[in-house]
Parts: C-alpha cells; sequence; structure tokens
C-alpha cells in the first residue's frame, strides 16, 4: 500500500514548520533585542541618570513574544519536558497508542485554553487595559496567547494523526512526530553539539 | 456526586491524577494544566475555571522579574559558541598543576568557570570530556579518576551565578532572585573545594593515580590569564549587582551577555570566522528561545495546577500533616533530599522544582528552615542526580566522548561506561558529605545573602 497519508501528513508538518521555525526566530531576536535593551538602561541611568522612560513596561509587554509565540515550535521538537520513564518501555503499536493518547489530553487542554484566553485579550481590547508607567496597550500580547495555542493546537492534530498511523501501521516509518531519545541517544546528541562547537573553533 | 467530596480529597484525587498523567509520559505543562483546569472546573465550576485558565498564560509568564531568565540562558548559549574551554583548561594546568593530581585538579576549576557561566551541566561534561581526557591519559593520569572528574565538574554549573534555576526556584517561592544568586556562590565554591581536597588526598596517597605537572614560570601563568577574563567578568557582574543592589538581575543579566557576545565577535574576528558568525550566533539564538519557552510553558502550565490546589487548601493541609508527624524535622528534610534524588534521575530538574515545590515547600518552611537555604540544598540535589548510577547522564556522556578519542598512536584512549561510574564515586559521596556539611551548618548558605538585608 501507497503511504499516500504518510505523504500528506508529512508535507502539512513541514508547511506549519516553516511558521514555527520563523516565530521561534522572532522569539531568538527578542531576547537579542532584550539584551542591548538592557545593556542601554544600564548606560543611560548610570552616565546619563536619565533610564528609558517605562523600562520595565516595554519588557514586559514584549515578553510574551519570548516566552510563549513559539510554544509550538518547542512542541515540536519534543523540547516541553516529560518524564519517559515508561512510555520508553512500550515497544510497536502498544509505545504509540500510548503516545496517541497523551497527545489527546494535551490537545483537550489547549483546545480549552484558546477560547478561554481569548477572552482574556477580549475584555483587555474593550475597556483599553493599558500598563501602569507609560500606558502601553495590552491586547496585543494578550492576543499572542490564544494564536499561539491556536497554532500548537494545529501541531497538535498532526502529531494525534503521525501517532494513529503509526498505531495503524508500526512498520512505517515515523513522520510528523517528535522521537524518543534513550539516554545514549540524548548523550550522543551533548557531543555532537560538543563536536560542533569545537570544529569551528 | 462530587459535590459530596471535601476540597482537599479533591486536592488529593487531583495529585494522584497529575502524577498518573506523568507517569504516562504526557508534557508536564499539559498534565498540570489539564489537572489544575478539571480540578477548578468541579471546585467552582467552568466559568469560573475558564476564565482563570484563560488568564495564567499571559498574566503568570510576564512579570518583570521573571525576564531574565533569556538573558542567563543566552550567557550560557554564547558561552559554549564562544571557545572559552581551551584558554580556561590551559590557564588552570599553569595555575594549579603543581599540586598532586594537578591536572585533575585544573580540570575541576576550568569545568567549574565554565558550567558557572554556561550554566550547562551535561554540556560541560561534553566539552571538557574532549579537552581534558587525551591530555590527563597523556601525564598516565588514571582512566577512572579522569573520567570522574569531568563528570561530577560539570554538577557544579547550577550554584555559582548565574543560575537559572536558582531564579526559578526564587520566583517559584517568591523569595528575592538576588538573594539566592548570592547563596549559591560559597556552597558552588565549598563543592568545587572539597572535589579538589579529594583529589589531592586521592593523589598524595597513591601518586599512580596522577602526578603534579610543573614548569610553568610566573609569566607564562600570567599569560594564561586574559583567555579566562570574561568568566570572571560574567560572575563578577552578575555578583556585583546582586550585592550591591546597584542593577536588577535582568539589566546584569544584560550586561553579562553582552560582555561574552563582545568576547565571541572578538575571537571570531582574531581567528578571520567573522564571516560565519552568524550562523554560531544564529543557533545560540535559536537555542535560547527554544530552552526559554519551555521554562515558561512549564511556569504557566504548573501555576494553573497550583491555583487549584490553593483552592483545594492542600499545600496548607500536607504542611500541617507534616508538622504534627511525630519525626523530629532533620528526618523529615533528609527523606525529602532523598526523594529528589530518586526523581532527579528521572526528571529535568527545572521540571521536577516546578512540579514539586508548591507542595513540598510550605511544609519545609512549616518545619522552620530557611526558604534560602532549602532552595541551594534542592538544586545540589539535582545537581548530584546527573552523576548518580544507573541514570547519571553526565556519566553517559564522558564515555561517549572518550570512546571516539585516540592518542598521538592511535591507542584508543575509551574510557568504559563502568569505569566512569566507579570513577564518579569518590566524588558521588564527597557530593553527599558537602550536603551533610551544608545541613549541618547553613551558615554557609545564608550568611552571604543575609550581608545585604
Amino acid at each position: 500500500m501507497a503511504d499516500v497519508f504518510g505523504k500528506q501528513l508529512d508535507w502539512v508538518d513541514r508547511k506549519l514548520g516553516i511558521v514555527e521555525d520563523a516565530l521561534n526566530a522572532i522569539a531568538g531576536l527578542m531576547i537579542f533585542g532584550l539584551m542591548f535593551l538592557g545593556v542601554i538602561q544600564i548606560i543611560l541611568r548610570a552616565v546619563f541618570r536619565s533610564p528609558i522612560y517605562g523600562y520595565i513596561d516595554i519588557v514586559e509587554v514584549s515578553m510574551v513574544g519570548f516566552t510563549l509565540m513559539s510554544i509550538s515550535y518547542v512542541q515540536r521538537v519534543g523540547g516541553h519536558v516529560r518524564m519517559e520513564l515508561f512510555v520508553t518501555k512500550l515497544r510497536g503499536r502498544l509505545h504509540w497508542i500510548a503516545e496517541f493518547l497523551s497527545t489527546v489530553l494535551t490537545g483537550a487542554i489547549v483546545a480549552i485554553l484558546i477560547p478561554s484566553s481569548y477572552a482574556h485579550f477580549s475584555r483587555a481590547y474593550k475597556f483599553g487595559d493599558s500598563t501602569i508607567d507609560i500606558q502601553l496597550l495590552t491586547w496585543p500580547a494578550k492576543l499572542v496567547v490564544p494564536v499561539a495555542l491556536s497554532i500548537l493546537l494545529v501541531r497538535i492534530i498532526i502529531q494525534m494523526f503521525g501517532y494513529m498511523r503509526l498505531a495503524y501501521r508500526p512498520d512505517l516509518p515515523p513522520v510528523g512526530v517528535p522521537l524518543i531519545k534513550t539516554v545514549e541517544e540524548q548523550a550522543e546528541e551533548e557531543i555532537e553539539l560538543a563536536e560542533e562547537v569545537r570544529s569551528t573553533q | 456526586m462530587i459535590e459530596n467530596l471535601s476540597d482537599t480529597t479533591i486536592g488529593v484525587m487531583g495529585v494522584s491524577l497529575l502524577i498518573i498523567l506523568v507517569f504516562m509520559g504526557i508534557r508536564v505543562y499539559a498534565a498540570a494544566a489539564l489537572t489544575g483546569f478539571l480540578g477548578l472546573w468541579a471546585l467552582k465550576g467552568w466559568k469560573v475555571a475558564a476564565a482563570m485558565a484563560g488568564t495564567i498564560p499571559h498574566s503568570k509568564v510576564v512579570t518583570y522579574p521573571l525576564s531574565v531568565l533569556p538573558l542567563f540562558i543566552l550567557i550560557g548559549f554564547l558561552a559554549f559558541y564562544a571557545g572559552l574551554t581551551g584558554k580556561l583548561f590551559e590557564a588552570a594546568r599553569r595555575w594549579f598543576g603543581w599540586v598532586p593530581g594537578g591536572l585533575a585538579v585544573s580540570t575541576v576549576f576550568a569545568t567549574a568557570g565554565f558550567a558557572a557561566v554556561s550554566g550547562a551541566s551535561t554540556a560541560t561534561a561534553a566539552v571538557f570530556s574532549r579537552v581534558a581526557i587525551p591530555e590527563m591519559l597523556k601525564h598516565g593520569y588514571d582512566r577512572k579518576l579522569t573520567a570522574g572528574v569531568i563528570a561530577a565538574g560539570g554538577t557544579l554549573a547550577s550554584l555559582i551565578p548565574p543560575s537559572a534555576i536558582l531564579v526559578i526556584y526564587a520566583i517559584i517561592v517568591e523569595q528575592s532572585v538576588g538573594k539566592l544568586l548570592l547563596a549559591g556562590f560559597l556552597p558552588g565554591l565549598a563543592s568545587a573545594l572539597i572535589y579538589v581536597a579529594l583529589i589531592v588526598g586521592m593523589c598524595t596517597f597513591n601518586p599512580n593515580l596522577g602526578r603534579a605537572i610543573s614548569g610553568f614560570s610566573w609569566r607564562q601563568r600570567f599569560e594564561s590569564l586574559p583567555g579566562t577574563v570574561p568568566i570572571f567578568l560574567v560572575v563578577g557582574i552578575i555578583f556585583g549587582a546582586m550585592f550591591t543592589g546597584s542593577a536588577t538581575p535582568t539589566e546584569a543579566g544584560a550586561l553579562g551577555a553582552m560582555v561574552v557576545f563582545i568576547y565571541y565577535i572578538y575571537r571570531a574576528w582574531r581567528e578571520k570566522q567573522l564571516r560565519t558568525v552568524h550562523l554560531r550566533l544564529k543557533e545560540s539564538l535559536v537555542e535560547t528561545a527554544k530552552l526559554t519557552v519551555m521554562i515558561f510553558t512549564l511556569i504557566w502550565g504548573v501555576f494553573l495546577f497550583v491555583r487549584f490546589l490553593g483552592f483545594a487548601g492542600l499545600p496548607t493541609a500536607f504542611s500541617d500533616w507534616v508538622v504534627q508527624l511525630d519525626v523530629a524535622p532533620i528526618w523529615i528534610m533528609i527523606s525529602i533530599l532523598l526523594a529528589y534524588a530518586v526523581l532527579g534521575m528521572f526528571m529535568d530538574a527545572i521540571g521536577m522544582l516546578i512540579l514539586t515545590l508548591p507542595v513540598v515547600y510550605p511544609a519545609v518552611i512549616n518545619l522552620g528552615y530557611d526558604p534560602i537555604w532549602f532552595g541551594i540544598i534542592v538544586v545540589k540535589m539535582a545537581e548530584i542526580a546527573l552523576i548518580t548510577p544507573p541514570i547519571g547522564l553526565n556519566c553517559f556522556v564522558v564515555a561517549g566522548v572518550s570512546r571516539d578519542l585516540v592518542d598521538e598512536n592511535g591507542e584508543s584512549l575509551e574510557i568504559p561506561l563502568q569505569d566512569v561510574f566507579r570513577g564518579i564515586a569518590p566524588f558521588f559521596i564527597a557530593d553527599v558529605v558537602t550536603v551533610g556539611v551544608l545541613l549541618a551548618f547553613p551558615g554557609i548558605i545564608t550568611w552571604l545573602p543575609n550581608l545585604i538585608g
């Protein structure tokens, strides 16, 4: 049987991956920006005795951009913490079914959070909620939450289909799901990273 | 039916459900958020639960004190890519090589310095395996000692500032970030010095384990110092800012990251690699963002659960129960630490802390322990878990790197995993002794932070 479904899933996986990569890159750049902002703040305060007006407000409003926006990217690469003690002991179909169930439950809570975080945004939008010092509007930051969670939900649905496919046909190569690493593989990964760093020095 | 249950019963059911979900392998953030939501629903109804759940991911994440985390993480990744390791090891060798087991002692100091700044225990073990194993084995050092010292040295990452995990502890339990960062300094230094004393003792007793390396002039020693400047600067900036209160942790973190970034650019310029500099910078930023999001997701996920626990009155109930136990507090503390030692083998340190502290912490405080002191002890336990068999990720890393190493004659420098575990044993015991000392003399931890009042 030609694995048409696997190919389609792989296509969707890659397309969403582009969005996720971009969001994570933006998050990284924002952290880089936070570094410059902090240094400028120190210089202005220490040398010119005039700190950036509303520095704390600016940091707080922008934080959602590098703490939450790329949550889906982390889900894709399997970066969120979990306990793998028992899941790794399961093999074949049973393993994929367990992963599928975990993913369904994750999807459930994310699905609940999307409308409720949207309500949080819409209240801020209606009342024109703003920060204390420099009256920055907070609704754009609050809107990031339901948007990021919606992207996450799409990612979780892809993973659900990915696990479903593997539970049905455990012999197929995995598509659209993060793979579990054993402690040896984790060690191997750290070593590769160290190797890469060394080769560039 | 659920109306007939007491709040505490629902709380206990929630904790049980969370444990089951976590053991099932659900990502911790989702397990905690889901349980928290279901619990709030049971206690307060769907509407209230949904309203609370909707605000938490935003309101719990965008607070200024938390903004130091990405900067500390950035310092770590930049340090990792900036090539500080070789210079650091060379300087340590020239300064400390003359003592018995000199190369092992140098490795302790170099790993301590690098681990402190990078904040990454396992990565430190990986990098230093490459630098230190060939050098130590060339000088006839015992393989088990070599492996042990590298695996153990990485664990000094979390105590010496900057330390992301101490910031997380401070924020979860609502203590001063600055005090926690200061508090880690002396215990971190003490851990390193206890390792050094252990090595010197072992090598004096049995010189075949590792001999002193001599013959460096003072001039050569001082020449090796400039390469270590960024390390001292970063630790000094964070330490100084916390001690004097002249900058917030976030500002100090930004300045620290800037120092490493400038050094990184300088190194690239010296080695004519400016054209590829953006590739590694991009890698650092991507990894920083990933780790940042992971931590913050855990924070809001677990916070939803904590909100439910609070309504159920569980932390108070647990704390009251612990206090009325007819057991000396020290035994309760030791049981808690043992539980962390076991849990730490199976779970990431940050995840473990965020998940357990909301329940454990109030009980510990109710028993009369100092909040700052407990933070340092718990973080030290999480680090010990990285070298505890049979999991001990650091040990796997050292064994894994050594597999690919060969000496000048093409002889393999492999150190098998069981030898790494044997080599780590004395350091493991030393760490247990360190924890014992910190239990007996809490002043080692609390003296510095208490100076700033």
